[in-house]
Formats: structure tokens, C-alpha cells, sequence
């Protein structure tokens, strides 16, 4: 009997020991992997060196698994007849709502490969959100306003973010090692859309590099008015 | 006929402020207010030295329209208009123009690069100060607009105008003539291209065809008053000058270069080349300079 407890009683010591060593190195790998991970800062400058606001830098490897909390949700509002942002980023699968705070109605649409959609003559936030499946960048137009333009980035990745007025684009939680990253703009020329750059994340935390980009001229339809036309 | 066809255009116009004052759905309004310098190298349009002057002018006019998007890619634009000329040194010919119109617009297919196709109807009563040239004006014209690219756009269109005066056969230059010198139809071929620069600028060059009646103003002795349709003696431009009306072949060649000055305020100069040649082969040549502030509301 007492031979039995003691057997069943290393038994358990041993079960006690293994759990507790199985959870410390699932913490250890967490905590590495967290340790191993770095912002990426990205300054992007035309090639006058005026900084380019609005460019996305996607990181597209290694690309860690989209985290289960990961919002996939996004929205683009449109206030005084303009698109806000007027860049939305998005990770593919997520759904994206364009409410109109304007009083009037706008009449919402892509025909770009990556969405092909249309929202027609809706105001406020009455328009079903739209699925964003695949990856790529779809440009966002109004029927009624045709200056209005927008684009939806969709990416592969989570890993991204997108240049503030200064340029500057920091991807947080990036890989320490290799990474291959690529960069968007509206303006971009093709070129510059094909390149993948390739950065080493260092372990200190942040990794920080410029890229000039030769912009495309902004030709965009005017909303100022002119004489002439149609007075009615 | 004449009467007949300003009356249904006054039974237009009431019918179109009621549409606009009722509001039966939800509209967007637009207003734009047009204020422009002019000078007309041709006030009388007279045939020839020494008949013929110049003189600069002001304009403005303010606009009123309710869009009402009747289903995707169709438009209801009804309005409302009223505007003013103020001549600096012609006598006679500055006048108020109140008027109201309407357009119907379609869109085939989405997108800034769908063709869209326009259809628009106006009246407007025209109020000189000389009073003689009072008149109602309706137009009617058919648009056709292709954006080529974000840089190219062309217009083309027709359009009917006519214009009623009144007889004014207490002006009349002989018993026996017409005086109507102000009844007047015509119709009009016009076409734009406009080139949009890196900066939004826009330069545009316009070409028109107006088949119909002109008016001209000159002395008496003028060859071409017996071939005259109508002959009166014109209080507006004064002196001795009669005015009288004549069928002619316009063709007009415009060119443009329009500037944003902010999100919803553009700036235009223009010039505009106008020749007219009159059953007898007689030629009247025009040309206008525009500067015009435009602003949307």
C-alpha cells in the first residue's frame, strides 16, 4: 500500500514538473518570439525630396500568422464630397463600410480588378459593407461627384502601415532577420510598384531606411469650377 | 407662332419653380455665382469702320440649381437665374436677366469615363434699359460629354434659341417695315476640347456654328437695311443709329485658360473670335475678352 502511494506519488511529482516546464517554454518561445520582433521605419521622399504622405509599406515576408484579435474591418467616410483619408489599408478578408456624412447622396463604386462593386445613391450609413477578398489596391470612385477619388490597399499582410505628411511609415512587430517589403502609391510609377525592397531588422528594436520614389504627375479631375458648360 | 411659344415657355418656367418649390425628393442644391469683366470690340455689331466700337462691361449672375439623382446616373437639375450687365460707357444697352431652366442628364455606364448625354431647357426674360430690346429668351440644347482621360475632355452639342422682342413697331424705320428687329431664331452647332494641366489648370478651345438671325446697328444709308428683315431705330445704342435684323452664318472660335483658385473657386480668361456672314456676303466681325471669378456654394 504504501509502496503504491509512493509510486503514484512521483507520478504526480513528475506530471507537476513536466506541465510547468511544457508552460515555461511556451513563455520563453513568446517572449522571444516578442523580443525578436522590431519597427520597421520607412521615410519616403519624391524625387524633389518632398516627403510622399499616403504610400503604404506592406511587408510581405516572412509574415507571421494574422493574430486571431486582428480587426478585419475598415471604413471610409465621405465628408464635403471627398473621400476621407482618402487611403484606407486593409488586411484581405475584411469588410469595409463607406458611410456618406454628407446630406447628399453619393453613388459609390469600383471597377478596379482587386473589387468590382457599386453603392448606389445611398446617404448616411445605410450602404452594406463591402468584402475586400483579394489582395491588391482598388481605386474608389463617386458617379455624382467625379472628382471624388479613393483607394482601398488591400494586403496580404498585416504587417503594414501607411506614410503620415512627413513620409514616414513605421510597421510595428516585424521580424528581426531578412525582410522583403514593398511599397505603394497612388502616383507610384509601375517600376517602383514591382520593386521588393529587402531590409535586415536589427535586434535593437528599429530598423530605419529612405526610399525616393519618382512620383507620376497628379492628374486627378478637377473640382474647381469653370465657365462654359452645360448651365443647367 | 411666336406668342404661342413664349407662352408655353411661361407656362414652363411657372411649372418648374413649382417642381423646385415643392421638393417632392431629396435634392442637392448647387449655387454658383459668375462675376466677370468684358470688352466687346463690336458693340453695335456694325458692318464696318466707323460704325464700329468697343466698350468693356461687367456682368454678373448667380445661379440656383437643385439636382435631384433620379436614379444611377440620371440627373434632374432644375434652376434658377439672375444676372446683370453694366456697360461703362454704351448708353441704353445695360440690362436684368431673370430666368429660370431645367436639364436632364444621362450617364451610360459608370464612372467619370461614361459618355454622358444632356438635355437642357431654358427661359429667361432679358430687361434692357433702353427697354426696346426687352425680350423672352428660350433655348433648348442637347449635349453630348466624353472625359478621354483625366486630362482630355470633349463636349459637343446643338441648340435651338429664340428670342422674342415684342414688334416694336412703334420703332419701326418705315411704316411699312417690320420692327421686330428682336424676334429672332437661330440654331447652333458647338463643340469644346479642354486639356487640363499638371497644376488643374485648364485650357480649353471651343468652336461654334450658329445658323440664324443676327442683329446689327448702324447709321442710316447702310446698303443692306432694304434686304433687312425688320428695321427700327435703336434707342439702345443711341445717336442716329438703326438697328435691323438680318439671317447670317456665325462661326466663333473661343479659346480659354481656367485656374483654381481654391477647392471650389476658379478664375477664367477668355477670348472669343466671332465671324458672321449674311446672305449678301456681307461680314461682321467681334471679338470678346472675359475675365470671370467663378464661385460654387
Amino acid at each position: 500500500m504504501s509502496a503504491k502511494h509512493n509510486t503514484f506519488g512521483a507520478f504526480r511529482l513528475i506530471t507537476f514538473f513536466t506541465l510547468r516546464a511544457t508552460v515555461a517554454i511556451a513563455v520563453l518561445l513568446i517572449w522571444s518570439a516578442t523580443a525578436q520582433a522590431g519597427e520597421l521605419e520607412v521615410v519616403l521622399t519624391d524625387a524633389t525630396g518632398q516627403p510622399v504622405p499616403d504610400a503604404v509599406v506592406e511587408i510581405i515576408s516572412p509574415v507571421p500568422a494574422l493574430p486571431a484579435d486582428w480587426p478585419l474591418t475598415g471604413e471610409m467616410d465621405q465628408i464635403d464630397k471627398e473621400f476621407v483619408g482618402p487611403v484606407l489599408k486593409v488586411v484581405k478578408n475584411s469588410l469595409v463600410s463607406f458611410p456618406n456624412s454628407d446630406d447628399i447622396h453619393h453613388h459609390v463604386y469600383s471597377y478596379s480588378d482587386t473589387k468590382r462593386f457599386e453603392l448606389p445613391l445611398y446617404k448616411g450609413d445605410t450602404a452594406e459593407p463591402v468584402l475586400f477578398d483579394k489582395a491588391g489596391v482598388a481605386v474608389i470612385g463617386c458617379n455624382i461627384h467625379d472628382w471624388m477619388l479613393g483607394y482601398v490597399y488591400v494586403g496580404e499582410s498585416h504587417l503594414m502601415a501607411m506614410s503620415d505628411a512627413a513620409g514616414k511609415a513605421v510597421v510595428p512587430d516585424v521580424p528581426v532577420g531578412e525582410v522583403r517589403f514593398k511599397i505603394w502609391h497612388a502616383r507610384a510609377r509601375a517600376n517602383d510598384l514591382a520593386q521588393e525592397h529587402v531590409v535586415t531588422m536589427n535586434a535593437e528594436g528599429s530598423t530605419a531606411l529612405s526610399v525616393q520614389l519618382a512620383l507620376t504627375p497628379d492628374r486627378r479631375i478637377r473640382r474647381a469650377p469653370a465657365s462654359g458648360g452645360l448651365q443647367y | 407662332m411666336a406668342t404661342y411659344c413664349i407662352s408655353k415657355s411661361q407656362s414652363l418656367a411657372v411649372a418648374l419653380c413649382s417642381i423646385a418649390l415643392c421638393n417632392p425628393l431629396n435634392a442637392e442644391t448647387e449655387s454658383t455665382l459668375n462675376l466677370s469683366a468684358n470688352y466687346h470690340s463690336n458693340v453695335p455689331n456694325a458692318l464696318s469702320e466707323p460704325n464700329v466700337f468697343g466698350d468693356s462691361f461687367l456682368d454678373v449672375n448667380y445661379r440656383i440649381n437643385r439636382f435631384f439623382v433620379t436614379s444611377p446616373g440620371n440627373r434632374l437639375s432644375i434652376g434658377a437665374e439672375a444676372g446683370a450687365r453694366q456697360y461703362r460707357h454704351t448708353q441704353g444697352l445695360e440690362s436684368a436677366t431673370l430666368g429660370v431652366g431645367m436639364a436632364y442628364s444621362h450617364r451610360v455606364g459608370l464612372g467619370p469615363y461614361a459618355p454622358r448625354y444632356n438635355l437642357g431647357l431654358s427661359v429667361n426674360r432679358v430687361e434692357f434699359s433702353d427697354q426696346y430690346r426687352d425680350s423672352w429668351v428660350s433655348q433648348l440644347t442637347a449635349e453630348f460629354g466624353k472625359r478621354l482621360s483625366p486630362a482630355w475632355m470633349l463636349t459637343m452639342g446643338i441648340n435651338a434659341r429664340e428670342r422674342n422682342g415684342g414688334d416694336n413697331q412703334a420703332q419701326a424705320y418705315k411704316p411699312t417695315a417690320s420692327g421686330a428687329v428682336f424676334d429672332q431664331q437661330s440654331r447652333e452647332f458647338l463643340s469644346r476640347l479642354e486639356y487640363t494641366l499638371l497644376n488643374a489648370h485648364a485650357i480649353r478651345v471651343g468652336y461654334r456654328f450658329r445658323d440664324g438671325d443676327i442683329d446689327a446697328s448702324s447709321p442710316p444709308g447702310t446698303p443692306l437695311l432694304p434686304v433687312s428683315k425688320a428695321i427700327a431705330f435703336d434707342r439702345g445704342i443711341g445717336g442716329d443709329y438703326v438697328a435691323y435684323l438680318l439671317e447670317a452664318r456665325t462661326q466663333g472660335l473661343s479659346l480659354e485658360w481656367s485656374m483654381p483658385l481654391a477647392t471650389d473657386t476658379g478664375l477664367t480668361l477668355g477670348y472669343e473670335r466671332l465671324i458672321s456672314r449674311g446672305a449678301q456676303g456681307n461680314k461682321y466681325f467681334n471679338y470678346n475678352l472675359r475675365a470671370e471669378l467663378n464661385l460654387r456654394f
